[in-house]
């Protein structure tokens, strides 16, 4: 894969195949997100092949990285998919998500998972610390830049206010925030569990940059985060996502948040996610 | 008793540290004039991250800053950095076992001042010694914690930071040195009663040894101003050597020293462990001097508890 141009058929057929890494790992563990991972798939794909980060596999420490923060970290077996697939994470070690003795803890952990740059989880934090890393590396006189994606539901945390305050008020032009915006958390729709949402009014009133976009055609996820980052303060990109989406009983069915395929379903699935060739 | 600011002592420790280690960052939810670093903040105004009011924020982000390699320092109530911002402490820092220092004020109820019991860290050595791979340091003066901030920094790891007031009584000479992990012997006319203590109390503590000492009791008082790892090592002989042993803190006796040395002699030399400090009841406002005399952290009580606890 090394030196090829992605081209859209390639991102999807990525996005297809991590997908499918995802559903094998799940089931393999029988727990695990799957709806919350898949709504983030395209992103997290877009991200590390379509050109978006500056990462080295054989360097995962290295200090003039990217960063990038997956807040909203139930979703982590698709990041672990994407290091996997980027040479981050030796492919054999899939199976040992959320087993003992494992580096793929059920939640991300940047103290024992090459590639991953914050541990993260506990929802709103992540966000947070995507903030203080931008800070730092602009003091530092770095062009690294930070990328965080968080959960929709996961904008109910304070903390997450909190952070954006800092990061109007301190102009980090380094930071992209995408918001996978796929309308569920665990107890259902956001609208019914939280109430009003108004996102983008809310961050225009932050003074963060503020984009919509479909957080499932890649040309649109791309070209999103080709404005985020040539913004001149911190962007946040409104990703519109299916929960669940790739599988077709999946999708919008909330069960999925946090659900393991019978046998059945999950022949279906691979079924489905089987066109992935590279 | 003179008194001088353990806060402002931090600002002085920052400045030794900027010396030599321009990595560092003081991060700030409004809390730097609790440290007194206006001067600081208009000399390095790079080296400060100011999140206005919002510790889960500020210590969230002292996780990232620390993850990029500087050393951030967040300044907040003791109370406020070890319980608003406990799970970002816990999750964000101590886990991952970032690099982050955090100083909490007013521990205790007696640096609390009038503010009353919102104020007051009570229980944050509890909460911050309960959390894996954290470092809790109490020094008692003013000069022991401009020692403790750059002993601190030398740590590659979470520590956490208790000052005062800025009224605190001063009781070392200026040339006695901090060391983390090195417990301090202060008073000694025998064994018969070891008395473990930390913080701002220890004028009491002194004073109640000196009482005891004139009754004919041998008694030895030693300051454990690293909490946590507990330096068994040094501690146990005291307790090995003693009939009993007192703990003197300004804090819960749940959770503390007083717990901490509980466990130690459980598991290592079983010696009654008397606790004097808060009786798992909140305080409220007043003087130090009042509220220490109200619950029970006099030289008085110490030497009744002393004397019970050697029938």
């Amino acid at each position: 894969m090394k030196g090829k141009k992605w081209e859209k058929q390639d991102l999807e057929d990525m996005a297809r195949l991590l997908r499918k890494d995802v559903l094998e790992m799940i089931m393999n563990v029988s727990d695990g997100h799957p709806g919350a991972a898949y709504s983030s798939a395209d992103i997290i794909t877009a991200l590390y092949f379509g050109g978006i980060l500056t990462v080295d596999p054989e360097r995962p420490d290295w200090e003039d990285r990217d960063r990038f923060v997956l807040s909203k970290g139930h979703a982590c077996p698709l990041l672990y998919a994407a290091l996997m697939r980027k040479g981050f994470i030796p492919e054999e070690e899939r199976f040992t998500l959320r087993k003992i003795n494992s580096r793929l803890q059920g939640h991300p952990d940047m103290a024992k998972t090459p590639g991953i740059d914050a541990t993260t989880g506990p929802l709103g934090n992540g966000l947070a610390m995507a903030v203080g890393m931008a800070w730092a590396l602009k003091q530092q006189k770095k062009d690294s830049r930070v990328f965080v994606l968080t959960g929709d539901g996961e904008l109910q945390e304070g903390v997450v206010w909190e952070a954006l305050q800092a990061a109007a008020k301190y102009r980090l032009n380094n930071l992209v925030i995408i918001v996978d915006n796929n309308r569920r958390q665990s107890g259902g729709l956001i609208d019914e569990v939280s109430g009003i949402m108004s996102l983008r009014e809310k961050f225009q009133a932050f003074r963060l940059e503020t984009k919509e976009i479909d957080g499932h055609d890649f040309d649109d996820i791309l070209g999103g985060l080709d404005w985020a980052v040539a913004c001149n303060g911190p962007a946040l990109l409104i990703a519109h996502t299916v929960k669940g989406k790739g599988i077709d009983f999946m999708e919008e069915d909330n069960s999925w948040h946090k659900r393991v395929p019978t046998a059945e379903e999950y022949a279906s699935g691979l079924a489905q996610l089987g066109g992935a060739v590279l | 008793m003179r008194t001088e600011s353990t806060r402002r002592a931090v600002t002085e420790g920052l400045y030794d540290i900027m010396e030599k280690d321009k990595s560092l960052v003081l991060v700030s939810s409004d809390s730097t004039l609790i440290i007194k670093a206006k001067d600081f903040m208009e000399d390095f105004p790079d080296h400060v991250m100011e999140l206005g009011i919002s510790e889960q924020a500020a210590m969230a982000a002292a996780a990232g800053i620390a993850s990029t390699g500087m050393k951030p320092v967040y300044v907040s109530y003791a109370v406020f950095a070890s319980q608003r911002a406990c799970e970002q402490f816990r999750n964000a820092v101590a886990y991952p076992g970032l690099n982050v220092k955090v100083v909490g004020a007013n521990g205790g109820m007696g640096s609390g001042e009038r503010e009353g019991v919102t104020h007051q860290g009570l229980e944050d050595i509890g909460i911050m010694r309960a959390i894996p791979g954290t470092t809790v340091l109490s020094p008692s003066d003013a000069g022991q914690v401009r020692k403790a901030v750059s002993a601190m920094m030398g740590i590659d790891g979470p520590v956490y930071l208790r000052i005062g007031s800025g009224k605190d009584p001063v009781f070392w000479e200026e040339d006695t040195p901090f060391e983390i992990g090195k417990p301090k012997e202060f008073f000694r006319s025998g064994e018969d009663l070891v008395i473990f203590t930390h913080g701002f109390v220890l004028p009491a503590v002194r004073e109640a040894c000196e009482k005891l000492a004139a009754s004919g009791v041998g008694v030895c008082a030693v300051e454990v101003g690293t909490i946590k790892p507990l330096n068994e090592k040094a501690l146990k002989p005291y307790l090995e050597n003693c009939r009993a042993s007192l703990v003197v803190e300004d804090h819960n006796v749940i959770g503390g020293l007083g717990s901490a040395v509980c466990e130690m002699s459980a598991a290592l030399c079983p010696r009654p462990v008397i606790r004097i400090g808060l009786q798992d009841r909140f305080s409220e406002s007043g003087t130090p001097e009042e509220l220490f005399a109200k619950y029970g952290i006099t030289p008085e009580n110490i030497v009744n508890k002393a004397q019970e606890a050697l029938k």
